[in-house]
């Protein structure tokens, strides 16, 4: 298609697109000889080396139908006093709101200026200019057309980038629909287990973004968690973490350790070749013996919050995010938890959560503010965590995702 | 992230810088990726990276200076960091990169190292 034609409509009737070559323009005037004198004035009209389709009306009615029919008329010559004074001045009406077309250029020609003064109704009503009809000559009225083509042809070059940008936005918005629809959110997920409580929240920054996590049952009496960030955001990463979810929970269920699940995730990752990685925490909780495997993945250290309120980070072994190195080893360690302690994990989004100032939530402040916040519920505790993130953060955006994911044993 | 410092020695094919400030956000990264691109395309092939005043590196800011760890290394050239303060080194730490990239006290020590590349 070349360039000249790009802006016309796609949804284009075939037969439309028969004279879709032309500039099409409409005439409305109730004298005969205006029409023919237009006509011959424009008769060798050819800019970008496309002709003019000209279609003229004499009534209302007839320029209403072509209105209709033609949804990519470029510019209306329009007089004002016709079957009416004011029969003009309501075919911009309607146009602009029961045609609800906006695109098209409308330039008001009138003989008899004063039943509708220039001042008041190029305010009042939305044309794009006002000429008496003796100002017309045939190289005025070239110009007019020449110029209505630019600006017919910007707006609707315009309206495309507008549409794209929308139809993108809600592709997106869908995309993260997919994502959070993957991972559990329907609390308490295993309320026959009195055993531990667990629950998750995830805040997304604007864009899809990489934050993950998931919880499963691996065993009658062992439960999985995992918390997990993948660098960048944007369809690819959203992609990225959709598979390294996926693929964790199938090792974690196969291998029961969260180091060797690592280890196998990040060489198939690696083997995919893709510019973005992740960091993991991943844990397994034996509810019988209260016993916490874990391993870790470049991830933050959680922290272990007692049933004394006694607030640390945790020691975790050191790891290699997924996906920088093929040879990535794993460690395990191990931790006992006592009735009533907590585990609480988290992503960067929330010690990175930035005020307006530009200063850092911190890990500082995040372990201060675990101490004192209420918790009689893990939701009550959550909910707190969030407020205060935001309190901090105040009317800075929100850059990343946050996500925040608690298991107490009971 | 601003390079505040730019040395250019031994022909161009060794460079010296400091960095200052955070590697959080896409305007960081990005400021710190064109520092690298530019002097690698340039031909530089030893980085001496001064990181006295990096105040905090998150994980994609980590990944940026991976990515460049292992373009440096697919021409044959080195990276090092001098001076990296007790947050940045604790990410270098948990994360292992601490194994893969060299990191030094002093800048003499790391020089001396650079040196024997």
């Amino acid at each position: 298609m070349s360039d000249e034609l790009s802006f016309l409509d796609e949804d284009d009737t075939p037969e439309e697109k028969q004279d879709g070559e032309r500039w099409k323009v409409l005439v409305v005037d109730d004298e005969e000889e205006i029409l023919e004198v237009t006509r011959m004035a424009l008769g060798d009209f050819s800019f970008k080396g496309k002709g003019l389709e000209l279609y003229c009306a004499s009534t209302s009615n007839q320029a209403k139908k072509y209105l209709e029919e033609h949804s990519n008329i470029i510019l209306v010559l329009l007089d004002i006093v016709m079957e009416e004074d004011d029969t003009g001045l309501n075919m911009v009406k309607h146009i602009r709101n029961d045609l609800n077309n906006f695109e098209v250029r409308i330039v008001l020609r009138t003989g008899q200026p004063g039943y509708a003064p220039e001042r008041e109704v190029i305010v009042e009503y939305d044309i794009n200019d006002y000429k008496e009809k003796h100002e017309l000559t045939a190289q005025k009225l070239f110009t007019t057309v020449v110029s209505a083509i630019r600006s017919y042809s910007d707006l609707m070059e315009m309206k495309k980038i507008t549409s794209d940008k929308e139809r993108l936005n809600s592709e997106l918005n869908i995309a993260r629909e997919i994502q959070f629809s993957v991972m559990p959110s329907n609390f308490p997920l295993f309320p026959e287990r009195n055993e531990f409580d667990v629950l998750a929240h995830i805040k997304p920054a604007n864009e899809v973004g990489g934050d993950f996590y998931d919880i499963f049952l691996i065993d009658e009496n062992k439960v999985c968690i995992f918390v997990g960030d993948v660098s960048g955001k944007g369809i690819g990463a959203a992609m990225f973490m959709m598979t390294c979810k996926t693929l964790l929970r199938r090792e974690l269920k196969e291998h029961k350790d969260p180091a060797i699940a690592l280890k196998q995730v990040n060489q198939f990752l690696f083997e995919e070749k893709t510019n973005v990685f992740a960091t993991i925490f991943v844990a397994i909780l034996d509810f019988d013996t209260n016993e916490l495997l874990f391993s870790n993945a470049a991830h933050n250290p959680p922290l272990l919050i007692s049933k004394d309120n006694n607030v640390e980070f945790m020691e975790i072994p050191p790891g290699y995010p997924l996906t920088m190195f093929y040879e990535s080893e794993y460690s395990n360690m191990k931790s006992s938890f006592n009735k009533g302690d907590y585990l609480f994990i988290y992503t960067d989004g929330v010690t990175e959560a930035m005020n307006p100032k530009g200063d850092l939530y911190s890990e500082t402040r995040l372990k201060e503010t675990m101490v004192n916040l209420n918790k009689a519920s893990l939701n009550i505790l959550h909910e707190g965590l969030l407020h205060e993130v935001s309190l901090f953060s105040n009317t800075a955006k929100q850059s990343d995702d946050i996500t925040i994911l608690s298991l107490k044993v009971n | 992230m601003e390079v505040t410092k730019i040395d250019v020695s031994n022909n161009g094919n060794d460079l010296k810088a400091s960095l200052k400030g955070k590697l959080i956000t896409i305007e960081e990264n990005n400021s710190l990726e064109t520092f690298f691109k530019t002097f690698l395309d340039k031909g530089v092939k030893k980085f001496l990276i001064n990181m006295s005043e990096v105040t905090h590196i998150n994980s994609s800011g980590l990944g940026l200076i991976v990515k460049y760890f292992q373009k440096i290394k697919a021409v044959d050239g080195a990276i090092v960091f001098c001076y990296v303060q007790k947050d940045v080194n604790e990410l270098f730490q948990m994360t292992r990169l601490n194994k893969k990239i060299k990191m030094f006290k002093t800048e003499e020590e790391a020089k001396e190292y650079l040196a024997e590349c």
